[in-house]
Parts: structure tokens; sequence; C-alpha cells
């Protein structure tokens, strides 16, 4: 290996891990949150129970209205358990909640010495960014095989004849999603000093991010000024995605589009990232 | 060839504070350096521009032959850098670090493992070297940052205030490792501290730094007999001391600096009775009077006109301390 570009930052994504791994508390939570979210948030909205039709209907009207509403739920669930809808969408936003920290390593260094002395190296400065984004999509795969796995053990039902084929193609799109916004999140941190600024930022747009995107309730209802938003949004792109391989819900033709939006952006993030930290570094 | 050169440089921050003003000098190759001067005088300034991580608003430097500037790469893989916060990763092992340290340098693994052992050897952390560096006392911290600045085996190493804050068992260590550097492995050396007598006994050559320019540059002993003499500082009253003195034949020159009065003669024992003497015979009142024998001190008072303080902690330093005492 004899290009610095690649050695270093190998060598520094190999030290972001191993300070990751010497956490365990910090593991420990990583693997908890999404627990609490799934099994607290996702088993207490029982949609089935709440559209169950009164028993003092007459029981002819009440098997056709009940009929009328799991159809319903179908159309736009794309299953009776709002439990899967809720999950797969808990997926991206996780990508989420992992990946607007990936600036605060970065900060750290600076305040502790370290970015100098990374700085005084002979590698690209844009090896130093590449690391914590890299590391950050290792995170973040991590946390998802363990949510993936989760999510099953707690009663997920995929759609009828899935494939190993699907599940890559919801790795390959949270791949996707953690890269694009571990890009963004490392890159406001490239001239931030202070991890209080950090914090801040995250606190101001994870749940803008969250709700502006269908990972919780669908986009067809929503009015259509934050329709416009949720288009915008990355995680409404990777949620549709991960639901049409996971659930089956979609149809192919959106999809295009959504796989198209997510490859440029994520694209256009690492791109304008890598020029932000190898000038501003 | 020389290692290091500098001309004409120039640092302005943002906010407008000139930390380099018009900063010159020029290091041999295998020298062992010095750059001296209080706190503030620009010694950390000039070394983060010798090893591009700052660029000076005006005036070149060059490392081995190379412009910091136009060819920072060669430059970084040239040099060894040795900051002054200990920014070794608390959260890895000493063998770790430099392990790491190698790999940034492009060294493969074994060959960077083997070197580590080396250097962990040489600096005497070979038992503390699977332990975090979290652990480690300041001592032994900035043991492994010269360590750490060595793994590449670099021609010129830049060490930014090695003895800071540690013991004076730790700082004869480290003085230990410096000397060992130049002599076994020919290292070129370039240190800042604010102690004179650190430079003074350590260096071989000696740049004086204040308010971000040169003032002096020699070897110790250049700089000490520049001097010519020893100096006799007096407090006195009553009189005119200095034209009392002029006539005297053993004294070369008075000045008053800061409320005394510095008399150089050529022999400093055998001019005090005499110059006592004389002063008293006018009617003029000696208050209090010492001996000082040539100290790099001396020639910064020489050079600058201010008398140097070492011990007395900057302005913000004291501050902070007595804010913190009332709390």
């Amino acid at each position: 290996m004899k290009s610095p570009l690649i050695h270093g930052t190998y060598g520094l994504f190999v030290r972001e891990m191993k300070k990751w791994l010497r956490q365990k508390p910090q593991i420990i939570f990583a693997f908890v949150i999404p627990v609490v979210w799934l099994l607290l948030f996702g088993k207490s909205f029982n949609l089935t129970y709440l559209l169950n039709v009164p028993l003092d209907v007459p029981p002819e009207v009440r098997a056709v209205i009940q009929r009328a509403m799991e159809q319903a739920l179908l159309r736009v669930f794309g299953s009776l358990d709002y439990f899967n809808f809720f999950a797969v969408g808990m997926l991206s936003a996780f990508a989420l909640f992992t990946s607007m920290w990936s600036g605060m390593s970065l900060v750290w260094d600076r305040r502790l010495g370290y970015l100098e002395r990374m700085l005084a190296a002979p590698i690209p400065r844009v090896s130093i960014y590449l690391a914590k984004v890299l590391s950050t999509l290792a995170k973040g795969l991590l946390q998802f095989s363990f949510m993936l796995l989760f999510v099953f053990v707690v009663g997920f039902t995929p759609k009828q004849g899935i494939t190993i084929m699907d599940i890559l193609a919801v790795y390959a799109v949270m791949a996707s999603l953690i890269l694009a916004l571990a890009a963004i999140f490392t890159a406001i941190a490239i001239r931030i000093t202070s991890h209080d600024l950090v914090i801040s930022i995250a606190n101001l747009v994870n749940l803008p991010l969250l709700f502006t995107s269908n990972a919780i309730f669908p986009l067809r209802q929503m009015p259509d000024w934050l329709k416009l938003a949720a288009s915008l949004n990355p995680l409404t792109h990777s949620t549709s995605l991960s639901r049409y391989f996971l659930l089956g819900i979609g149809s192919p033709s959106p999809l295009q589009i959504h796989a198209g939006y997510m490859i440029l952006f994520t694209l256009a993030c690492i791109a304008v990232g890598s020029i932000v930290a190898s000038r501003y570094l | 060839m020389s290692a290091v050169e500098a001309s004409g440089l120039v640092v302005v921050y943002k906010g407008g504070v000139k930390a380099l003003d018009g900063f010159s000098l020029s290091v041999g190759k295998r020298e062992l350096f010095a750059l001296v001067g209080p706190n503030g005088a620009g010694k950390t300034t000039a070394m983060k521009v010798f090893t591009t991580l700052l660029k000076p608003t005006q005036g070149e430097a060059y490392v081995a032959g190379h412009n910091v500037l136009s060819e920072a790469g060669e430059v970084r893989r040239i040099i060894g850098y040795v900051p002054q916060n200990l920014s070794a990763d608390d959260e890895l092992t000493g063998m770790e670090n430099l392990v790491l340290q190698g790999r940034l340098y492009g060294m493969n693994s074994p060959e960077a493992r083997r070197r580590a052992k080396e250097l962990l050897e040489m600096v005497g952390l070979v038992e503390a070297g699977n332990r975090v560096v979290g652990s480690y006392s300041g001592g032994m911290r900035r043991r492994l940052e010269i360590a750490m600045g060595l793994i590449h085996t670099p021609e010129i190493l830049f060490l930014d205030e090695p003895t800071l804050g540690l013991d004076v068992q730790s700082r004869l260590l480290i003085w230990e490792h410096i000397k060992q550097l130049k002599n076994e492995e020919g290292v070129t050396i370039v240190f800042t501290t604010h102690y004179m007598d650190e430079a003074d006994r350590l260096s071989e050559r000696v740049g004086i730094i204040d308010s971000g320019r040169v003032v002096a540059l020699g070897s110790p002993s250049e700089l000490k007999a520049g001097i010519g003499g020893d100096i006799i500082v007096l407090k006195a009253s009553g009189g005119d001391v200095a034209d009392a003195l002029r006539g005297l034949e053993s004294v070369s020159r008075v000045d008053y600096v800061d409320g005394e009065f510095r008399v150089k003669v050529a022999n400093g024992e055998e001019a005090l009775p005499e110059v006592v003497k004389h002063l008293v015979q006018r009617g003029i009142t000696v208050e209090r009077v010492s001996l000082t024998k040539p100290s790099l001190d001396q020639v910064f008072v020489e050079y600058t006109g201010k008398t140097y303080r070492e011990e007395e902690p900057p302005d913000y330093l004291l501050q902070t301390y007595i804010r913190g005492r009332r709390m």
C-alpha cells in the first residue's frame, strides 16, 4: 500500500474502530436505544386494535366494515401490524441518529491536539475526513445488522417470498444513507471547535429530518407542503426502498427514482465533503 | 544546504496579532538548535510554519531545501514533530499510538511494529507500551510523544517545549534522550524552550527570540562571550550613577534596566569593590549589589533591553489562578 490516501485512511479508520470497540458502554447504548424505540414506540401503537369495529355492530355489517378497514390498512401500511411499517422506518431513523454524531470525534481531535498530529503527517487531508466517514459507516451497519435481527425476533413479518437479495439490497440502501449523512455531518464539523455546537446541530436536525420523512407516518396522508419536504429528504427515499424490499410496499417505477436519488445524493455529499475537507481542514 | 532556513517570516493571526515579525533563521544540518524566548515571543508559531501547519503571511521558509508552502508534502515526509500539547491518543496504548503514527508515514505493519519496539526501549517505556496512554504520567507521555516523532526516522525533529511542566528528574531524562538522538542517530534537532538555562546547557546553537523576531543567534558560549564580561547589578540613589562610573577604567558600559543599574566589567570579582568604593566616595548610597556571570538571561537583556523572567507566569494565567482560588 504505497498510496498515502489509502494507508492514511486505513490507519485512521482502524484507530476510530479500536477506540469505539474499547468503549463498552457506548456499544451497549448503540444496541439498547434502538430496542427501546422499536419495542416501546413500535409496539405501543396498535392500529389493528384502534380500527376494530365495535362488537355491538350487527355481525354482517361488522364483517364488511372490518374487511374494508383491513384493506385500507394494507394499502397504506402494507401490513395489518403497524410495527412492521414502523420497524423499517426506524432502520433509516437510526442511520440518522448514529451518523449525526460523526463530526464529534473530529471536534475532539481538534481539541486534544491529535488533529494537528494528523495534519503534520504526509497524508492527504481528505484521508482524515474519509476515515471518520467510513468508521461511521462501519458502526452504522453494525447497528443496522443488530436491529434487523432484533425486529425479526420480536415478530416482524416480511413480505412473502423475501430472498437474500432483498436483504442485501436493504444493506446497500442503508450503506448509502449512512455514507451520505456521515459525509454531511463530518463536513459540518470541519471548522467547528466546540462540541456544544455539534450537540446543538444534532438536536436541531434530528426530529425535523425524521418527521419530514415517511419513517413514522406514510407519505400519502401528508399535506402537500410536507410531501414536498419529504421528497427532498434522503430518509424518505431510503425508507421507501427498504419498505419495498422488506415489506413489498410500493411499485417499481418510483423505486427507480428513489434509488437514483439515493445514489446521486450520496455521491454529491461525499464529493462536496471531500472538497471541503481538503480545502479547509 | 541548511536544515532549516527562514527569511523575513511574518505571521499575522486573525484579529491582527502579529506573532512573527521579520523572523529569520538558519539551522545547519545535524545541529542541536534551541529557539528560546519568553512566552508569546512566537516560538510555537515559528514551529508551526516549519512543520507546514501554518501558512506565513509573508516571507519564506525552507526545510531541508524544500519550501514549506509549495513542497509541504516533501517537508512532512522528512520531519518529525512533537507538539507542545500532549496529543497522543489516550484511549490507545503506547504501542498502538506508535504503530498508527508509523502507518501514517507509510510504513507497513511489521516495519512499524519493529521500529515501535526499538523506540519504546529507547525511551524506557517497554513495560508501559501495552497500557493505555491515559494511565501514563506526564513524563512518560512526553517520552512517548518524542518516540512518536521519531517513528519514521526523520532527518529533522522539531520539539516544541519538550520539557514543559515536567519535574527536574523528568526534564533531565528528556535532555538525555535529546542528546542521545543527536549523537547516535545524527538527527537535526530544533527545540523551543522558555528556560534559558536549558537552552544554554543542551543546545549547540541558540536563537533568542523576542516579539516575533530572532534577536541573537549563535552558540551559547559565543553569545555569552559577546557580552564582554561580567555584570554588576546594583541599586543606588543620591547621585548620577552612570556619570560617576564613566570615569572608571574597568567599567565598559552602564545600563539602567527596570530600576537597576547594570554595570558591565571585564572581571567582576576585581571590579566590584572598586565600583562600590567609587560610588560611595561620590556620596551615592549603594542599596544593594550583586554580581552576575554571563548567562543567556544576560544576553537577552543585552539585546532586548528587558529583563528575562521565566518564573513569572503570564498575567492571564495568574488571573485565572486567583479567580480559581476565590471560588
